[in-house]
């Protein structure tokens, strides 16, 4: 029972980040239909934002406080990946809007390559720590010797995860810009002809994806304590793969999607190979997708006439 | 061009068979080097490559080799059999090169095995652990001492020295990994302890804290941990974290300094050993040029390289001295009939198997440097 609490706690943590790197694939299908295959490597780029921050107001400005320091890395981090995520929207996507489905997705993976080799170029192929931070725990069961612990980091985490899944959840069904991406989502073309700027739109959701990647990144820095430039991939396939397994196309989708593929990861190192355990993940993924093809949470497709 | 330069290669094997002077005695002595410079093994390849050109550089200031400079010919394999195979065909086709240090992986040195066989030219890996590499053929040798030699050497550690029981062992998932792990299971067993846990550790893993509470609640007396210093860095991070104060004992890729830098605190009291101890004063005037040229302490794979090449240019001089003609062959013959050498990282003297058995210090982490133990 305590062994699995332990594992249930350091599965939802595991998900939760998985789940916020998840709601920018998620958005970004919803939106133009084309899996960004950069995403992963922009959460990697923010984990990196995030470190020199991080390293600069410790070392170089001197903050002592811990939580100062993180809310100003945290805010600096979705404020410059953003802004790369803006440039690569702007730069690779855009113009191959109007051309065959493949050429936008290419052009991601082109993108995905360039960005983890221009870090590997710049940062150096090394794994590059961060001091380790709050390192405090709560201990939660103490049975027989076994103690269960549920770490601030963990706990950290998980709040924020929930409050942004709630932010974001409010933002597109109850302001006008979520109800202009949904009309974007829905049908471009009329969209546009009901006044709607399209680009804006398509625009500031990459943006959106980029600050929660952002947000994962700078969470996975504290609690992983090292960024490299090859983060982006495994937590991005991965990440994809919670997308599709929430329903592609939906937000809560996306984190329920991250959750599970983070618990299926965690008790299956636990109770049966440590080795099989991507392999678990991923059958889960194609059993579903067999039986479910819409995801858990996803729509069913409506052919449009 | 192939056919041309095919015939080339070929005209210089004759040439080497028939008349033994290869190359006019005022050319630099060429020697070949290949490792992984790229690609996720650079690390390493980068360590063997600073050393084998400070020793270039210590021999050519020297006044080179009974008066002849050496010139050494840098390539990158990038670990891919493929590439080092095509470095291995530059090297047979280069004249006057008469003996090659390379490369990391057993890998990558057994795809060059069958070519600079062919063409004569010893090879000295500093670092290709499998059984089979200088089973290869006579021109393989190598300066780290077997895997297999070592597992009675990881039981001493884990059941003597930390007195273990009951002991876990989460092991890097690779070829050197897993028969590490292995043999070092059967070591214990025979010497009594029991190994309660035995997992992978998948490279570039980030997440280990389901192993860890697995480890937490099995509970054992010690921890043996076969894993190279990124993951294991991050391991003993998120063990220590969640409360877990179990000794750990690790062979030694740990004893690396850049994983006292990235493991910090975490790291206090791992008991490991190493051929190569920096602080030893032994080796004080290789540490201090070093630390010279490249402004960072010199770990074990420099060492090893270092030492790689040593061994080939005694050889050369060992031929030149003797009046025979400098070919890969009389290289090889020189390099394997060598008297005892002593190197940074110990004893060479190669056995019949073209083996060498080193003697390794235990050291200990304490105050974030390594210590003797």
């Amino acid at each position: 029972m305590d062994v699995f609490v332990q594992q249930l706690i350091n599965g939802l943590t595991l998900g939760s980040i998985y789940g916020l790197i998840a709601i920018g694939y998620t958005m970004v299908f919803g939106i133009i239909g084309m899996v960004n295959f950069a995403h992963g490597d922009v959460f990697m780029v923010s984990a990196f934002i995030a470190l020199i921050c991080f390293l600069l107001l410790t070392t170089v400005l001197g903050i002592t406080s811990i939580f100062l320091a993180l809310a100003i890395v945290l805010v600096v981090a979705m404020f410059f990946t953003s802004l790369v995520s803006w440039a690569i929207e702007r730069v690779a996507y855009r113009p191959l809007r109007g051309s065959f489905r493949l050429a936008p997705m290419i052009s991601a993976i082109g993108m995905s390559i360039f960005l983890a080799n221009f870090v590997q170029v710049t940062q150096g192929p090394r794994n590059k720590p961060v001091p380790p931070m709050i390192t405090d725990v709560i201990v939660l069961m103490d049975s027989g010797g076994y103690q269960v612990t549920l770490a601030w980091k963990q706990v950290i985490i998980m709040v924020v995860t929930a409050l942004l899944l709630g932010g974001f959840w409010y933002l597109v069904q109850k302001t006008s810009l979520g109800r202009a991406q949904r009309a974007v989502e829905q049908d471009r073309k009329m969209a546009a002809l009901l006044g709607i700027n399209v680009d804006h739109t398509i625009s500031l959701t990459f943006v959106i994806g980029a600050a929660l990647a952002a947000v994962a990144g700078v969470m996975y820095l504290m609690y992983y304590g090292v960024a490299n430039f090859a983060d982006g991939f495994v937590p991005g396939v991965k990440a994809f793969t919670a997308a599709v397994l929430g329903g592609i196309g939906s937000l809560p989708g996306a984190v329920l999607g991250g959750l599970l593929i983070g618990l299926i990861e965690t008790f299956w190192s636990a109770y049966f190979s440590i080795e099989y355990k991507d392999v678990a993940a991923f059958s889960i993924l194609a059993i579903t997708l067999i039986f479910m093809p819409q995801g858990l949470l996803g729509r069913p497709e409506v052919e449009k006439v | 061009m192939t056919f041309r330069r095919a015939t080339a290669g070929i005209a210089l094997v004759l040439g080497l068979a028939t008349t033994g002077v290869p190359a006019q005695a005022a050319d630099p002595i060429k020697i070949g080097f290949f490792a992984p410079l790229t690609g996720n093994l650079a690390n390493f390849g980068e360590r063997f490559r600073e050393s084998v050109q400070l020793f270039e550089e210590q021999v050519n200031a020297a006044g080179g080799i009974e008066g002849r400079k050496i010139e050494v010919i840098y390539e990158d394999d990038r670990n891919s059999p493929k590439e080092a195979a095509s470095i291995a065909q530059k090297f047979a086709n280069t004249p006057g090169l008469v003996f090659a240090v390379g490369s990391f992986s057993t890998t990558a040195s057994l795809a060059a095995a069958p070519i600079l066989t062919e063409a004569k030219i010893p090879q000295v890996s500093p670092s290709s652990s499998h059984p089979d590499f200088p089973k290869f053929s006579p021109y393989q040798f190598r300066q780290n001492t077997r895997q297999d030699k070592l597992a009675p050497l990881h039981a001493e550690l884990v059941v003597d020295k930390l007195k273990g029981k009951k002991i876990a062992i989460p092991f890097f998932q690779d070829d050197w990994g897993q028969t590490t792990a292995n043999l070092t299971k059967a070591a214990i067993e025979q010497r009594g302890g029991e190994v309660v846990l035995i997992e992978p550790i998948a490279p570039n893993a980030r997440d280990f804290r389901p192993l860890v509470s697995k480890i937490k609640a099995l509970n054992p007396d010690v921890i043996f941990l076969p894993v190279h210093y990124q993951e294991a860095s991050a391991f003993v991070q998120q063990l220590r974290q969640a409360g877990v104060t179990t000794p750990i004992g690790s062979p030694d890729p740990l004893s690396n300094p850049k994983f006292l830098e990235l493991a910090g605190k975490d790291a206090e009291g791992i008991l490991l050993y190493t051929s190569f101890f920096a602080d030893d004063p032994r080796v004080k005037a290789y540490v201090d040029a070093y630390k010279a040229k490249y402004n960072r302490l010199p770990d074990q794979y420099s060492a090893l390289a270092y030492d790689s090449i040593a061994v080939g240019v005694n050889a050369i001089r060992t031929v030149l001295q003797s009046g025979k003609p400098l070919t890969g062959e009389n290289v090889r013959d020189a390099i394997a009939s060598a008297p005892a050498y002593e190197g940074l990282t110990g004893t060479t003297k190669y056995d019949d198997e073209r083996e060498v058995n080193k003697k390794s210090t235990f050291i200990i982490i304490k105050n974030g440097a390594y210590v003797l133990y």
